[in-house]
């Protein structure tokens, strides 16, 4: 990887700073888990923690030592997709929207009908000199003789994992994403060196020809999963298997889950059959368990990829126990590292448009209907809107249910407001309410523009403080490494 | 597609029973038009009004909503935009397997594009999963719990009534093409009214998009998740 930006220049930005001052205490973490809740933004948080804990409890991610604010607008965009986002936490380069850990100046070029999902090949090329790749921490790791891990419930491929390991100029391309990865294939990303020790997801679609019951595959029919295997890649695709995965040192593995078939990721936690599919913190332990075995220490990237995905279906059942899940499994790093020797880094990449509304009573269901502490005390169960209706505590600024009445009484945008007097909002496929109708987007409800939350603890946290710029945040996980 | 099943609120249970295609119009198509006029307790009206074509094919359907004239084609060979193609436009598929469940597809016209939804997301997109109600717009099923009023002026009609303390349904059934020409609900207090048209516009001419949307290239929806 020949260059990457030390910072980002553009419309009077410069110099932002990457590299902590020495009063971080750089070089003392041996290991860094960088924990990302995609799309977890600060309300999200908020009602999860009530989801869970109640108004006055904490997630275990509330009980982390350092709190900070983090900017995530992108070279082109208030409103960051999760590549550049990601790419700005692993690379401290600030790039445009779709584009994967290249230099500031690459276009995220995908001309119709290739980009999008695409089994084709990638188009970058179609201008030139279209940038250059920014080297991730992941692979400044590798070069340091440290073991690495990606892990996350999105599948393997999708923007935020996408970024530690691939450089391309737009993150739809998800073939090539995938054959970096695989160390025998032309396309590899040699900053790997050996390849990444753990890469566990969701969806196997990219990585070999369709076949079976799969929804799809490959277009090139090569079979990546084979090579490797080839390449000392221990192969899990269920809970058996990846129970039976050695957890020696060097032990390298490769799981692609594809239990949710077409949903094109690991299940929404609401959904998994914890017989079948490991959770989140499963294979944060299992990760841990074999990178922890490396004497030069280890990064490790998890990611909570769902909470974003449920979200944009106005879906905040599933985006707050997806949420649960990803503070699970930072528990579950908590409970198995050495915090004297380990940073452990958490935040989003983006926010929402997820609100919290009303005045609801203390202890009222997080997911039911706004009541109102006033009226509470009179006896009158739910605070009614202008129109006299009722409305959730949770609604979202916008979104795309085409209008419709939804299965179960859900909610979504009608031409007249819902009457949910009768309607359980509690249930897992309620769709939330939302302002605007998003009708020329059938990815559903956008991301939010704000600020999202970081905690930190452990090794080297001294720095996460303040309101920082994203990519200020690749500098100070590369300070605390030494780097 | 609207799913007027859901629209049936006023004291009135939907079966989700599966009843299968019994109809003998499986070819058959459909103009549909909804209106919706409320009066807010704020004083204020609204209407809404909008219309769609079904398509019937054997054990596939196609909804396909009318669009504004002057509205015109929108865009979508952006480099950045594909993500962003017209879902409230764009062709509907439902598919009846054999082993009775339904697939919920978006048709992209402009990228030649199917784009699958799975059923977990079936509500996100503002679909009930129920291939009944996408077939017939109604259930039939809930005739047992409506009054039969009568025939209709048209052969092999008839209509329906329910009132509750919640306000009233009528229903207008086609037993031949197994559809509700007209639905009407009304609250009781007259706050709103809502009603669904449907006229039969063809009987044997099947949709052409159903064969060449074959073809399309196949995405799933958490392709277009950012």
């Amino acid at each position: 990887m020949s260059k990457y930006s030390s910072s980002f220049v553009a419309a009077g930005f410069v110099g932002l700073a990457l590299f902590a001052s020495a009063a971080n205490a750089a070089g003392e973490a041996t290991n860094v888990i960088f924990f990302l809740g995609d799309g977890m933004g600060p309300t999200t948080i908020t009602a999860s923690r009530i989801y869970k804990y109640g108004e006055a409890g904490s997630l275990n991610m509330d009980k982390l030592k350092r709190t900070a604010r983090i900017k995530t607008f992108s070279k082109d965009a208030q409103t960051t997709d999760s590549a550049p986002s990601m790419a700005a936490y692993m690379t401290g380069v600030k790039m445009n929207n779709e584009v994967i850990s290249m230099s500031a100046d690459t276009v995220a070029w995908s001309p119709a009908g290739v980009a999008l999902g695409s089994r084709a090949s990638n188009t970058c090329n179609t201008v030139a000199n279209n940038g250059t790749p920014a080297t991730t921490i992941l692979e400044q790791a590798i070069a340091k003789g440290k073991a690495t891990g990606v892990v996350t419930t999105a599948r393997l491929t999708h923007a935020t994992p996408a970024t530690t390991y691939a450089h391309i100029c737009n993150r739809n391309a998800e073939n090539d994403i995938a054959t970096q990865a695989v160390p025998t294939h032309a396309n590899y990303n040699k900053a790997l060196g050996k390849g990444v020790d753990i890469l566990m997801g969701g969806d196997s679609s990219y990585w070999q020809p369709k076949s079976g019951s799969m929804y799809n595959g490959r277009s090139d029919n090569v079979n990546l999963i084979s090579a490797m295997q080839t390449s000392g890649y221990t192969y899990v695709n269920d809970l058996t298997t990846f129970n039976a995965a050695p957890v020696a040192s060097g032990t390298k593995i490769l799981g692609l889950f594809d239990q949710a078939g077409s949903q094109g990721h690991m299940s929404y936690e609401a959904d998994r059959d914890p017989t079948k599919e490991p959770s989140l913190a499963q294979m944060t332990k299992k990760a841990i368990d074999i990178l922890s075995k490396n004497s030069n220490g280890y990064f490790l990237m998890v990611e909570g990829g769902r909470i974003d995905h449920a979200l944009h279906g106005t879906n905040a059942y599933r985006a707050l126990t997806d949420t649960i899940a990803f503070d699970d499994a930072i528990k579950v790093a908590l409970d198995n590292v050495d915090l004297s020797k380990t940073l452990i880094v958490v935040t989003a990449d983006h926010d929402h448009t997820m609100a919290f509304n009303g005045y609801p009573s203390l202890g009222n269901n997080i997911l039911g209907k706004a009541d109102n502490y006033v009226n509470v005390k009179k006896g009158i169960p739910a605070l009614s809107s202008g129109d006299k209706l009722p409305y959730t505590t949770l609604v979202f600024g916008n979104g795309s249910g085409n209008g419709s009445f939804t299965a179960n009484g859900g909610a979504t945008r009608l031409s007249t407001r819902a009457d949910l007097t009768s309607v359980d909002t509690t249930t897992k496929d309620f769709n939330q309410e939302y302002g605007i109708q998003t009708g020329t987007s059938v990815g559903g409800e956008t991301h939010g523009g704000g600020d999202v939350m970081l905690f930190s603890t452990g090794a080297g946290n001294a720095g996460f403080k303040g309101t920082i710029d994203n990519t200020k945040v690749y500098g100070l996980i590369k300070s605390a490494f030494g780097f | 597609m609207l799913n007027i099943s859901k629209l049936l609120c006023f004291g009135l249970l939907i079966s989700s029973a599966f009843v299968g295609s019994a109809s003998a119009q499986e070819n058959a198509s459909f103009k549909i038009d909804h209106y919706t006029k409320s009066t807010g307790r704020d004083g204020v009206t609204r209407e809404i009004t909008y219309s769609e074509n079904l398509y019937r094919n054997g054990s596939q359907l196609m909804y396909v909503r009318i669009a504004p004239a002057s509205s015109g084609k929108k865009a979508s060979h952006n480099h950045r935009d594909e993500r962003h193609f017209d879902s409230s436009l764009s062709p509907q598929l439902v598919t009846l397997k054999k082993n009775g469940e339904v697939n919920f597809t978006f048709l992209d016209l402009d990228n030649k594009v199917r784009i699958e939804v799975p059923k977990v997301e079936f509500n996100t997109v503002g679909f009930t999963g129920s291939w009944v109600d996408a077939y017939s717009l109604v259930d039939p099923a809930i005739f047992k719990q409506m009054v039969k009023k009568g025939p209709g002026s048209q052969a092999n009609t008839a209509w329906y009534e329910q009132i509750s303390d919640k306000g009233s349904t009528r229903i207008l059934w086609d037993e031949k093409n197994s559809i509700a020409l007209e639905v009407e609900v009304s609250s009781k207090d007259g706050l709103v009214k809502k009603s669904s048209k449907s006229k039969l516009i063809d009987s044997n001419t099947v949709n052409p998009l159903f064969a060449s949307s074959n073809a399309f290239t196949v995405k799933v929806i958490s392709d277009y998740r950012d």
